[in-house]
């Protein structure tokens, strides 16, 4: 575990430097916003600097980072108990042929009730605690990390597994070296959507069910036409977004995953 | 069967058949693999070698008939080689050493030995599976059988997609190994070549349902065999009747028949 970690101290730099294309794109859709922004009132699209001034004043007041650090639990959590129980579940229902057609379906009725049914579902329930987002954070992001799970034990090499029943492995051997490396290639891609869908939901459930948080903020920023505000929050979340998952979750896939690279 | 002695492991086959639904693939199947002893079954694609096989290593449940396995250690090679291609090659060689739960590194020294003798250098072994050439690859998996110092051998066509020279490479390090330490081989192919340079003792298979056709004894040491031998015994092997029958062949030329007993085979 020290290990992973110092190799991923140790390649942090390359990646970074690496990452000056995406900067460039992502400088390119500003320049496209400010273009954009001249054209607008600016009660409809304000300009990015407003904007930028705007996240900044929210950042130096620490108002930002409050309503940032509880939104963050929130996802985090609802997003950690997901990746727990559903990739277990999903793992063990792809060992079975019958429990991976029987959850076929379950899945697709999770996947097709919209969020904001769960949500009002999850206001009844839980009320105005954090249950609510938590709750609606992990049904929304179950079914992609349940599939990506059960995907990865069905498309396990059965020449692979037959052969780890010849040389005896015993079960966590098994699951160590044999299931987890393969499955892993399956989880980590269904890992990142879910963790999009986590702050995407988490924002969508403290906008109608809570009192502090980033939803909560905007709510505020809504009723006060505070479109400048607005945007500024937005910012923060994708942002928050971005760092953790091109921070945390892409160099730790990279480490786990060297073995496919060297070919 | 004979009653097995304490001191004399033995796999013996009594009346083994199996059935995929309502095909039946194999039949009546008697066979005595003693120990330190090369066995080969050999027979045409689909006669149910490799299901004689797996039962053998107890990858099916046995249907018909007894099999007693009085090998303590059995281990398996494939015709793929079948390695975990997230582990290095060492970490391979290691992994039923692991599963019998021998400490990191007395598996890892246990390893290197066994890939030394096979010439594995170090570079090798710390790299992945798809980083070796195909040879590289059998060699590996060949290792991580015989790492587990098994009593019994099962070998699963495991040369027949190899060339020449790395086939003649991996017998001679069968036999190495073999000549080390008693150890039982059970192989199959259907080479019939493989199965007179390596074998004391050949089982030809015939198909629909697979049976045990007829079964040939060589009581020189394989190590031993020249090349002309080989070729003399495969040549007479091809003359007999009922193996040209097994493998569906034409009768045999009746000009001059090969007689095997002159080239050192016994029909049992």
């Amino acid at each position: 575990m020290i290990g992973v970690f110092r190799q991923w101290l140790a390649g942090l730099p390359a990646y970074l430097w690496g990452g000056w294309g995406a900067i460039a794109s992502l400088l390119l859709l500003l320049a496209g916003w400010e273009f954009a922004s001249q054209w607008l009132d600016p009660l409809a699209l304000p300009d990015p600097r407003t904007v930028l001034a705007t996240l900044h004043g929210l950042l130096t007041e620490g108002e930002a980072w409050a309503e940032l650090a509880i939104t963050g639990r929130r996802a985090l959590t609802g997003f950690a108990l997901s990746l727990g129980v559903g990739s277990a579940l999903g793992m063990l229902a792809g060992l079975s042929m019958t429990a991976s057609m029987m959850a076929r379906p379950w899945v697709t009725v999770l996947v097709g009730t919209p969020p904001i049914g769960w949500l009002v579902l999850a206001m009844l329930w839980f009320g105005a605690s954090d249950g609510t987002p938590v709750f609606t954070v992990f049904v929304a992001c179950f079914p992609p990390i349940f599939i990506g799970a059960m995907q990865g034990v069905r498309t396990l090499d059965g020449q692979l597994r037959e052969m780890a029943q010849a040389f005896a492995l015993p079960p966590l051997q098994r699951l160590f070296d044999l299931y987890l490396p393969h499955v892993l290639s399956y989880l980590f891609p269904a890992w990142i959507t879910a963790l999009g869908v986590s702050w995407k939901v988490v924002v969508m459930a403290e906008l109608l069910a809570t009192a502090d948080g980033v939803g909560a903020a905007l709510a505020v920023t809504r009723s006060q036409l505070d479109t400048a505000g607005t945007l500024a929050w937005i910012v923060a979340v994708v942002g928050a977004l971005l760092a953790v998952e091109y921070l945390l979750l892409e160099p730790v896939k990279r480490e786990v995953e060297r073995w496919r690279t060297l070919a | 069967m004979a009653h097995i002695g304490v001191t004399a492991p033995a796999l013996e086959l009594a009346g083994v058949g199996h059935a995929y639904g309502a095909r039946t693939v194999l039949s009546g199947i008697d066979l005595h693999l003693p120990a330190g002893r090369i066995h080969a079954l050999v027979g045409p694609s689909g006669c149910g070698k490799t299901t004689l096989l797996h039962l053998v290593a107890g990858l099916l449940p046995l249907q018909d008939g007894a099999i007693r396995n009085g090998f303590a250690r059995s281990a398996c090679m494939f015709q793929q080689p079948r390695l975990l291609p997230w582990k290095s090659a060492l970490d391979n060689i290691a992994l039923g050493l692991k599963a019998r739960g021998v400490p990191r590194a007395a598996r890892h020294a246990q390893a290197r030995d066994q890939a030394r003798r096979f010439g594995l250098d170090d570079t090798a072994l710390g790299q992945y599976p798809q980083q070796l050439s195909g040879g590289m690859q059998s060699r590996v998996a060949l290792a991580r059988a015989l790492v587990l110092a098994p009593d019994l051998l099962l070998l699963d066509e495991a040369f027949s997609a190899l060339d020449v020279g790395l086939k003649a490479e991996l017998y001679r390090q069968l036999l190495a190994e073999q000549a080390r330490r008693p150890m039982a081989v059970l192989m199959i192919t259907h080479d019939l070549m493989e199965a007179v340079r390596l074998a004391h003792a050949v089982w030809v298979m015939a198909p629909e349902p697979g049976r045990i056709a007829t079964h040939f004894r060589f009581d020189d040491a394989p190590a031993q065999r020249s090349d002309a031998q080989v070729y003399a015994r495969t040549a007479g092997l091809l003359d007999d009747a009922t193996v040209r029958a097994s493998f569906g062949l034409d009768a045999p030329a009746p000009a001059a028949p090969l007689a095997l007993a002159a080239v050192g085979g016994l029909r049992c």
